[in-house]
């Protein structure tokens, strides 16, 4: 599998990078390069391997289901500077 | 040349709220009604350093969910990072199950063109959270043109279950009864209130169409329909669009389109398709299910509503539009089957709820589990009908009464003064009398044979009437003035 230079550029936009010509062809390479390795995991038979996702046999510990209020609300508000009374403020964002 | 036929090719993505008290990975609360963002905490809000902590309740209202859809259970999902950027998202990555969710495959069931049960394939049921609300202007309107749009993550993290269909919906109708047939039996499994008037339900179609001549269009993605005519009037709006373009030899192209509920058209829609950008959650492990588990909720699930109709046509004789109307409501539905189990006629207590109690409650905005008059109360008014107690006219002045004054029955009967049994014999006679004696004018214009077209006798039933209070039959008010005249 290799990615083209517009789909490289295509996922340093959404990731908010903006790359030059130099690096985009460094990252395309470095990319590229990264997938030929994974492509060698294509030789071996994986039919009866589950997919590795942890590293340990562990469970998702479950919460009962209990309302607990967080206290400092106000305090994640003013992690933000962009605030009108209890709202966050954000650029205009309108679907037609 | 033969005429060309369209075939629609539907698929649809549902997004329901699941009922829980506290968030799916944190402890806030899920009441979206509270003032913006107050609750709301580390965890919910993305900050650095929180992890999330899965809501045990949660996951057995996907299940229970999941069970209302036909679906079996996995026993090991597994959560994923779903990455974008947009302010309804604190994170940056929405968590989802996107690729092992909780549920394998089901159905539902709905009525073809031809009346045909067919189904509805459900290609699974995976529990997410849902984002935080924009709002483009505050409550005075004040912002309206501004610049700046307000977030309220009240709702951000509360749990919501995508169910996605096979594309096996072929009409705008049948997209129609899908949704409402899974909506009821999904509230019946107490997953969900899915009360589509607070959002707790947002529909998504995947619309192509497939052409008698060969061509498949391109799948069309339609998104922003929150109601059942929403849903509707889109799918019918690009049925029509795309059969318009094919029968042009043009080609439907392949994107997001935005449905605008006011306009009623869908047009592109500005977001930019973005790449599948999963990652596995790393925080947090595969979730378990053990069998045990998966038993023991399943043995919480109750008969679903159309087992519940069928039922209630073949064993009770109900029609199958009295029986839908019952089990519409799953409290409605039990309600109905107290009265039975009570003692009343299952067809005469179906339409005293369909008609008076339905009445009552719509007046009075209330909901049956707040309605006064009980179902075992009910069953004897019902009861009391049958025996010739009481006319069908006083059991509802009767019932009114009830549920006016809050009245138990017998003080209601009393009170409106009725005699069970009615009116009749002497104490007839003596309303008669008494009647003809007041009105001595109008007897003497009957008797003098002037009442050609019977209209002074019926003014005198009338009365007789009035004076028994409604209790008299009018058939033995006839025959009794008809002798007291002839005297």
């Amino acid at each position: 599998m290799k990615l083209t230079r517009e789909e490289v550029n295509d996922i340093a936009l959404e990731s908010r990078l903006l790359l030059t010509e130099k690096e985009l062809d460094g990252a395309v390479k470095y990319i590229n390069n990264f997938l030929d390795i994974l492509d060698s995991f294509r030789e071996l038979d994986l039919t009866n391997v589950e997919p590795f996702s942890f590293a340990e046999a562990i469970e998702c510990p479950l919460r009962e289901d209990k309302v607990i209020a967080f206290k400092d609300t106000e305090a994640i508000l003013h992690e933000s500077e962009h605030v009108d009374g209890s709202y966050f403020k954000v650029p205009r964002i309108m679907e037609e | 040349m033969s005429e060309l036929i369209f075939t629609p090719v539907i698929g649809i993505e549902i997004h329901i709220r699941l009922k829980s008290d506290s968030k799916l990975f944190c402890s806030c609360s899920t009441n979206t009604d509270a003032a913006p963002n107050t609750n709301i905490c580390p965890i919910c809000m993305g900050l650095p350093g929180s992890l999330p902590h899965m809501n045990h309740r949660v996951v057995e209202q996907g299940m229970l969910a999941g069970f209302a859809l036909n679906c079996g259970i996995r026993p090991k999902s597994l959560f994923f990072r779903k990455s974008y950027f947009y302010p309804d998202l604190p994170k940056g990555h929405q968590i989802s199950q996107c690729d092992l969710p909780i549920t394998t495959a089901g159905y539902i069931e709905v009525h073809d063109s031809e009346g045909k049960l067919k189904k509805i394939r459900v290609n699974h049921l995976h529990l997410e959270e849902d984002v935080g609300s924009l709002h483009h202007s505050a409550s005075d309107g004040r912002l309206e043109g501004a610049s700046t749009s307000y977030v309220d993550y009240n709702r951000s993290g509360t749990p919501l279950a995508e169910i996605v269909s096979e594309p096996d919906v072929a009409s705008a109708a049948e997209a129609v009864e899908y949704v409402t047939t899974l909506r009821r039996r999904v509230i019946y499994s107490g997953a969900s209130e899915v009360e589509l008037e607070k959002g707790m339900m947002r529909f998504d179609a995947n619309v192509s169409m497939k052409c008698s001549d060969g061509r498949w269009g391109k799948k069309v993605e339609v998104k922003n329909m929150n109601s059942f005519k929403a849903l509707e009037r889109a799918i019918e709006f690009e049925i029509k669009r795309q059969k318009k373009i094919m029968l042009q030899g043009g080609e439907v192209m392949q994107e997001t389109r935005h449905w605008n509920d006011a306009k009623g058209v869908t047009s592109p829609s500005r977001v930019k398709e973005s790449y599948r950008k999963f990652i596995v959650e790393p925080d947090l492990p595969p979730l378990h299910i053990s069998q045990e588990w998966i038993d023991r909720v399943h043995s919480r699930m109750p008969e679903m509503p159309d087992v519940r109709a069928n039922r209630y046509v073949h064993d009770m004789g109900l029609t199958q539009e009295a029986a839908d109307i019952l089990t519409d409501d799953r409290k409605v539905a039990d309600y109905f089957e107290s009265c039975v189990n009570a003692g009343a006629n299952p067809v005469r207590a179906a339409n005293w709820i369909r008609t008076e109690v339905m009445r009552v409650l719509n007046e009075t905005q209330k909901k049956i589990a707040d309605f006064n008059i009980k179902p075992e109360v009910l069953a004897e008014i019902v009861k009391r009908v049958d025996d010739k107690k009481l006319s069908t006219t006083q059991a509802k002045e009767v019932f009114d009464y009830m549920c006016a004054n809050n009245a138990g029955l017998d003080d209601s009967v009393k009170k409106l003064g009725i005699t069970e049994g009615g009116v009749a014999g002497n104490a007839l006679n003596e309303i008669i009398a008494n009647v003809i004696k007041a009105n001595p004018d109008v007897l003497a214009e009957i008797q003098s044979g002037k009442d050609m077209k019977g209209k002074k006798f019926k003014f005198l039933q009338g009365l007789v009437m009035k004076e028994s209070k409604g209790q008299a039959k009018p058939q033995e008010v006839a025959e009794a003035l008809t002798a007291a005249l002839k005297n």
